[in-house]
C-alpha cells in the first residue's frame, strides 16, 4: 500500500466540528433562494398601486387574469417586473464580481467600485449616452441595443487589466498600490466624464445624473434584454471559477503547484468581472459597496469556500438589490430616490467597519 | 527523477544561480543546504517553476517549462516557506485545497483530510480558522495540504515528489522531527523529496543526499557524509565546524563551534 499511514486511526470525522462547513452553507443557498423568491413576489407587489403580493403571484402562475385589473397588469408585467429582473441581475452581478475580484486580488477590500473599474465601465457607457448620437453613431447603430454595455464592457476591461498590472507584480499584489491606483484611475474617469457631461445637452444631462446616482428606476423590457444575455451566462459560469479563486487565495504561485492554470485564469476571471461590472453598470449607473458588503456578509455567514461563496452573493445580491431599491421607492414616497444614495448610505459605514476590524491583519 | 541542467536565474539586475546542476532520485531524500543568500529558495523555486530561469528542469522526464499545471500538480506537491491566507478559511477548508484537481476522484475527501491533519500531529484542529494559528501550526497546515495533493508517493506507476522550502523552519524540535520522519517515510515508500533546511544535523541524519551550495553555485554534492566534512562547512559557512561521531543510532553529528573567521 502506498500510504503514509500515519493517520489509520484518525478515527471517524465528526461533521460537526471537523471544520468543514459545505453541509452548511448548501443550506443557507436553499434558505438564500427561498428568500430571494419572496423578496421579489414583495418588490412585483409594493408601489404606488396597493396590489396583494400573493395575488399577483398567484394570479401570474395560474393565468387567472380576472383576479387583478388591467392597469395592475400593466404595472406588474411592464413596470415592476423589467424592474425587479433588473434588479435581480445587477445585484447578482455587482455581488458576484465583487468576491471574485476579492479572491482575485485576495482581499477582502478589492470591488469593481472602489477600485475604479465601475469608473472605467462608467466612462465607456457616457461615451456612448453623449457621443451615440453624433460621432459614435455608426458604432452605436452597428452593437443596437448592446452598445452601451459594450462600451461600459470595454471601459471597465481596460481598467481592470491596468490595475492588476500595476497592482501586481512577481505574483504578489499590493493592496495599497491597488487602492491608490485605484484612485488614479477614478479621477481620470471621472475628469473624462466630466469633460463629456460638458458637452451633453439638457436631455442627456437629465439622463447622465440619474444614471450616475445609480437607479434601476429606469427598467425597460429592452433593457432588461441588452443585460440579461451578459449576466445570466456569467452567473452561470462563474461556479466553475470556485476552485481555482480558493486556489489564488493561497497566491498564484501556489495556486499554480496545485494545478491551476493561473495565467489563463486571471485572464478569464478578468473579463468576466469586467462584462458582469460593465453590464450592471450600463444599466444601472454607480450603484455602489453592494459587491463588497455582500460578499462579507456572506464569508462570515458560510465561510470564504467559493464553491458557495459565489452562488451565495449572486442570490444575496440580488436580495440586498431589490431591498434596497424598495427603500428607495418608498422613503420619500411618492417621488424616489436614486437606489445609489440608499447603497452608499449603508455600504459606506459598513466599509469602514470592515477596514477596523481588519486593519491590524492586512498589509497595506 | 528530478534532473537540472545548467540552471541560472537572474532577479532584477542581479545573478542569483550561475549554472546549478543537481539531480535528485526517487527514494531518495534530497536536502539542499548552504548559507542565507546562496541560492537555495531560488533554486527550489526554479526547480518548481514559479521564476523564470535558463536551462532545463525535468520530473519524471517531463519538461516542466512546457507542462500543464494540472499535469504537474499530479506529480509533485509543493510547500512554500509561508503562507497568509486573506480570508477566514477554517484549517480543514485549507487542506482540502490540496485536493483542488480532483486527480483521486476515489478518495473519501473529509478521511483524506483527517489523516493528513494528523500525520501533521494536528488532529481536532479541522475547526479552527487558519488566520488565528501559530506560525508553526500554520506550516503544518501548509503541509497536510500538499500531503493530501501528493497522498500516495506513488501513483499510476510512476514516482511523485514533494519540494519542501524550509519545512521546518518555526517548528519545535518534536515536530521538526516529525516532519523529517514524513519525509523520509515518503521517500521510503517510493517517492522524492527535495528538501531546503538550515538544521545540519537533521540534514546528516535524514538524508540520503545532499546538495551544498554556495554563491549561487554547487559547492558540493553527495553522500551526507562526503558532503558533510569540516572542510566543506568551513569553507562554506565561514565558522569552525568539528564533524564527528557517536555511536546511539546517529551515525554522525555536526556542532558548530563559534562564528568566527577563520
Amino acid at each position: 500500500m502506498n500510504s503514509i499511514g500515519l493517520g489509520a486511526n484518525a478515527g471517524h470525522p465528526n461533521r460537526a466540528n471537523t471544520g468543514d462547513r459545505s453541509a452548511f452553507a448548501r443550506r443557507m443557498l436553499l434558505v438564500l433562494l427561498i428568500l430571494l423568491l419572496f423578496t421579489a413576489v414583495f418588490s412585483l407587489a409594493s408601489g404606488a398601486t396597493d396590489t396583494s403580493a400573493f395575488l399577483v403571484a398567484w394570479a401570474l402562475i395560474s393565468g387567472q387574469d380576472n383576479l387583478i385589473s388591467a392597469v395592475e397588469r400593466v404595472v406588474i408585467l411592464d413596470i415592476r417586473m423589467p424592474r425587479t429582473l433588473l434588479g435581480m441581475m445587477v445585484g447578482a452581478s455587482l455581488a458576484v464580481s465583487g468576491a471574485t475580484m476579492q479572491g482575485l486580488f485576495r482581499n477582502p477590500l478589492a470591488d469593481p467600485g472602489i477600485v475604479g473599474v465601475s469608473a472605467g465601465a462608467g466612462l465607456g457607457a457616457v461615451t456612448f449616452i453623449v457621443l451615440g448620437a453624433g460621432v459614435l453613431a455608426p458604432v452605436a447603430a452597428f452593437f443596437g441595443i448592446y452598445h452601451v454595455p459594450f462600451a461600459a464592457f470595454l471601459g471597465g476591461l481596460a481598467f481592470t487589466f491596468a490595475l492588476y498590472r500595476i497592482s501586481t507584480s512577481n505574483g504578489r499584489t499590493s493592496v495599497a498600490t491597488m487602492l491608490l491606483a485605484g484612485i488614479a484611475f477614478g479621477a481620470m474617469a471621472g475628469a473624462f466624464t466630466g469633460l463629456l457631461v460638458f458637452w451633453a445637452d439638457d436631455h442627456q444631462l437629465r439622463d447622465l445624473t440619474f444614471w450616475g446616482l445609480g437607479s434601476v428606476a429606469g427598467a425597460t423590457w429592452p433593457k432588461v434584454l441588452a443585460v440579461a444575455p451578459i449576466i445570466v451566462p456569467i452567473l452561470l459560469l462563474t461556479p466553475f471559477m470556485a476552485r481555482s479563486l480558493n486556489a489564488m487565495t493561497l497566491g498564484e504561485a501556489t495556486a499554480q503547484h496545485l494545478g491551476v492554470n493561473v495565467q489563463i485564469f486571471k485572464r478569464v476571471a478578468i473579463i468576466l468581472v469586467a462584462a458582469a461590472t460593465g453590464a450592471a453598470v450600463a444599466v444601472s449607473g454607480g450603484i455602489g459597496f453592494v459587491g463588497i458588503v455582500v460578499p462579507h456578509l456572506l464569508r462570515l455567514l458560510i465561510g470564504p469556500d467559493h464553491r458557495f461563496l459565489l452562488p451565495a452573493c449572486a442570490l444575496l445580491g440580488a436580495i440586498m438589490l431589490l431591498f434596497a431599491d424598495a427603500i428607495a421607492r418608498q422613503i420619500v414616497a411618492p417621488a424616489e430616490l436614486p437606489i445609489g444614495i440608499v447603497t452608499a448610505t449603508i455600504g459606506a459605514p459598513f466599509f469602514l467597519w470592515i477596514l477596523l476590524r481588519k486593519r491590524g491583519l492586512m498589509d497595506i | 527523477m528530478l534532473e537540472a541542467r545548467n540552471i541560472h536565474v537572474r532577479l532584477g539586475n542581479t545573478d542569483i544561480l550561475h549554472g546549478i546542476n543537481m539531480s535528485a532520485a526517487k527514494n531518495q531524500f534530497t536536502v539542499v543546504i548552504g548559507p542565507n543568500g546562496s541560492g537555495k529558495t531560488t533554486l527550489l523555486r526554479a526547480l518548481t517553476g514559479e521564476i523564470k530561469f535558463a536551462g532545463n528542469v525535468c520530473l519524471n522526464d517531463i519538461d516542466i517549462a512546457s507542462a500543464r499545471p494540472p499535469d504537474l500538480a499530479s506529480i509533485r506537491g509543493v510547500l512554500p516557506q509561508s503562507a497568509n491566507l486573506s480570508f477566514p478559511f477554517t484549517v480543514h477548508e485549507v487542506v482540502r485545497l490540496g485536493l483542488t484537481m480532483g486527480i483521486q476522484t476515489e478518495v473519501n475527501i473529509p478521511v483524506r483530510i483527517e489523516e493528513a491533519l494528523a500525520a501533521v500531529d494536528m488532529v481536532g484542529f479541522g475547526a479552527r480558522l487558519y488566520q488565528e494559528l501559530s506560525g508553526g501550526e500554520q506550516q503544518r497546515v501548509q503541509l497536510a495540504r500538499v500531503l493530501t495533493q501528493v497522498w500516495e508517493p506513488v501513483f499510476r506507476g510512476r514516482p511523485r515528489c514533494l519540494f519542501l522550502d524550509e519545512p521546518i523552519s518555526s517548528l519545535d524540535i518534536k515536530h521538526q522531527l516529525q516532519i523529517m520522519q514524513i519525509a523520509r517515510r515518503y521517500a521510503d515508500s517510493g517517492g522524492g523529496v527535495v528538501a531546503v533546511l538550515h538544521d545540519l544535523n537533521l540534514t546528516g541524519q535524514f538524508a540520503d543526499h545532499v546538495v551544498l551550495m554556495n554563491n549561487g553555485l554547487v559547492h558540493a554534492s553527495g553522500a551526507p557524509r562526503q558532503v558533510l566534512t569540516s572542510a566543506n562547512l568551513e569553507s562554506v559557512y565561514g565558522c569552525r565546524m568539528a564533524v564527528s561521531n557517536i555511536p546511539q543510532g546517529m551515525d554522525f553529528f555536526v556542532l558548530p563551534h563559534k562564528a568566527a573567521a577563520l
